[in-house]
């Protein structure tokens, strides 16, 4: 309660001054006018004064302020952290912080880590769709044919010409050889800027001949195009006396060809004919060259020991000789996949013995196409080592089931009276003669002879991923 | 101290200067409020690592010195608020007169601090706190409002009201004083 009397002392009686002319009067060190008794001056004074008595901790002030550089430095003082409380404080902060970053790093490292993993992981090719192109009557020489890039069509040869069929395997046309030469193999460059044919004349000679092909043929004029091209072609070997020649291979760059004599059809050799007019190679005995997709390694098919064909990577130069497995008719696509013919003999037992020993059984000689990844080959090469190469994994065989002749077979013995263990010995099934890779690599063809005819097959083919594959 | 620089231009300061200007401040504040000196210092050092941990958060939308004093105000409330569990509410712990002192608590025992702390505790507990940040802060109406989350006219009034009432009762104790020495 305001007395009358400080009111009436007061300018404005009643009403609270703001402490600010105090203050103010305090900072400009003005003399301070003695407060009126009772006044609201006196009050202030007073709170003024007790705020002046509370003093300041000077020790606390270096002190924190020390602790307060260690920390913004980093040098933490987990004394003082943990009696203040924000230690716990400070590591859930880095520990969420941290969290934050890490979950990406991991998620960013999964990835990495699935990406390499689908780089270097081992892979096998799978057959998808299997289509046939277009049967053929069976001729006295396997049917040979090339995918033209961009798997527009394939150029086959069949009766001694050039025969263009289109992807559905319909006849486009046909190029016939110039007099009395007839074709009987051909190659063209992964890019189809060259052709390479092998031609006969009717007295048995064989010469290769090689021809720079347009950009692109049109479809309307291919044959007459490409009649002028060959009219052109330089002939580039010629085979001698008795001497065939066969399994011409461009190198990927388009610059070397490939291709293998025989001798009285034993003797087979390998050479190498390069862009220039130097002298033939020979990279050693063999057929079927294949080039590898860096062009500096070749797959050729030998005969074994036993007469068995094999595959052996070799040349061209003084480069080492691998033996890869038994196989024949190797092609090595652009992705670095070796596809081969391997017979294989398959038994099936049609009839048990009480005993559970095969009663009748049937074994056949059945053709496989089978691959093998070989987008790695330095490794083995250099190691000389074969456990280091990948192994072979099926990619067509042909359908086994019973069939009329086996039938007709155990109709036979019952009829017999058969109680012994036989075993049927059928004909060599599904004689794959040729393979060839698209030159995107997503296809493959091949011929397939089935009694009277050969027929032209297309293979789509699919990358997974595998543990292992089968050794050769 | 080297505070980085994207902080200094968010405070406009940096840290070591913001420390340097309000240390003294903060520290009265506490001790002003708190009777144990040891208990207001512990406090101080706790207000100054909180902010030194959340300066890169100061977005600027107050004067740092608010945003300083509103963690010094909420850690005080934090304080009551424990305080208060250990069956010590604040009204008690200022009138503690046996209450455990330091060299410093030596000299408030005056007569006429004692005497504004028993004029503070009839005020309420706004009042208080308006009274405290502005005597014992120093902090200018506007800052106090925004400290406390209330409007500058809503703190001016409670202020107002404040020394309306400490007037009253402290020339009430002066008068009692006056008359006791009389005899």
């Amino acid at each position: 309660m305001l007395r009358e009397g400080d009111k009436n002392k007061d300018k404005s009686p009643g009403k609270v001054t703001p402490i600010a002319p105090y203050r103010d009067n305090l900072e400009e060190e003005k003399p301070v006018r003695a407060p009126v008794k009772g006044s609201l001056d006196e009050l202030l004074v007073h709170m003024h004064r007790v705020r002046e008595t509370i003093p300041v901790n000077r020790q606390l002030r270096e002190e924190l302020k020390l602790r307060l550089a260690e920390l913004q430095d980093g040098r933490e003082t987990t004394g003082f952290h943990d009696a203040t409380g924000t230690a716990g404080e400070n590591k859930t902060g880095f520990h969420v912080r941290y969290l934050l970053w890490l979950v990406p790093a991991v998620l960013l490292l999964a990835v990495l880590c699935w990406m390499w993993w689908s780089v270097t992981a081992p892979k096998t090719l799978e057959a998808g769709t299997t289509k046939e192109i277009r049967s053929f009557w069976l001729e006295d020489r396997p049917l040979e044919f090339v995918c033209t890039p961009q798997m527009q069509g394939v150029w086959v040869i069949r009766n001694g010409q050039l025969l263009f069929l289109n992807r559905y395997g319909n006849n486009t046309g046909s190029v016939k050889p110039s007099g009395e030469w007839s074709f009987t193999e051909l190659a063209m460059t992964r890019t189809g800027d060259k052709l390479a044919l092998v031609r006969q004349d009717e007295r048995g000679r064989e010469e290769i001949i090689a021809a720079k092909l347009p950009f692109s043929l049109p479809e309307d004029s291919a044959v007459e195009t490409l009649e002028k091209v060959l009219s052109r072609a330089e002939v580039t070997v010629k085979a001698g006396p008795g001497e065939g020649l066969s399994g011409i291979a461009w190198s990927p760059d388009g610059k070397v060809l490939a291709y293998t004599i025989s001798v009285s059809g034993d003797a087979q050799k390998i050479y190498l004919l390069g862009e220039e007019d130097e002298a033939p190679v020979c990279v050693g005995p063999g057929k079927h060259p294949s080039w590898s997709p860096d062009g500096s390694r070749l797959v050729v098919e030998r005969a074994g020991d036993k007469g068995q064909s094999e595959l052996w990577l070799t040349g061209p130069g003084n480069g080492k000789e691998i033996f890869l497995g038994e196989g024949g008719c190797p092609v090595w696509s652009a992705q670095g996949y070796l596809a081969f013919i391997k017979v294989n003999t398959t038994e099936r037992v049609l009839t048990y013995q009480p005993d559970g020993s095969p009663l009748f059984s049937i074994r056949q000689l059945q053709d496989e196409i089978r691959t093998l990844n070989l987008k790695d080959v330095s490794s083995f090469i250099q190691e000389e080592d074969r456990s280091l190469l990948p192994g072979d994994s099926l990619l067509l065989a042909p359908e086994t089931g019973p069939g009329a002749d086996e039938l007709n077979w155990l109709r036979s013995l019952e009829l017999e009276g058969v109680r012994e263990p036989r075993t049927l010995l059928l004909n060599r099934l599904n004689n794959y003669d040729n393979l060839n890779f698209s030159p995107d690599g997503k296809s493959l063809l091949a011929a397939r002879r089935s009694g009277g005819t050969v027929t032209l097959l297309k293979v789509d083919l699919q990358e997974r991923l595998v543990k292992g594959g089968e050794k050769l | 101290m080297k505070p980085e620089a994207e902080y200094e231009n968010k405070a406009g300061t940096s840290f070591e200067e913001l420390y340097d200007r309000q240390f003294d401040a903060v520290n009265r504040y506490l001790r002003y409020r708190i009777r144990s000196s040891w208990d207001a210092d512990d406090l101080t050092a706790t207000v100054f690592l909180k902010a030194l941990e959340h300066f890169h958060q100061y977005r600027g939308e107050a004067p740092v010195v608010v945003w300083l004093f509103r963690i010094a105000h909420n850690c005080y409330v934090d304080y009551l608020r424990g305080r208060r569990e250990k069956v010590f509410p604040e009204e008690k712990m200022l009138l503690y007169n046996n209450f455990p002192s330091g060299p410093e608590e030596e000299l408030l025992r005056e007569e006429e601090v004692h005497q504004l702390r028993k004029m503070l505790w009839h005020l309420t507990r706004s009042q208080r706190d308006v009274v405290s940040l502005r005597y014992a802060g120093e902090l200018k109406f506007s800052q106090i409002a925004m400290v406390l989350g209330k409007s500058e006219s809503a703190v001016r009034m409670i202020h107002h009201r404040a020394l309306k009432s400490l007037r009253a009762n402290f020339f009430i104790i002066e008068e009692r004083g006056e008359s006791v020495a009389r005899g």
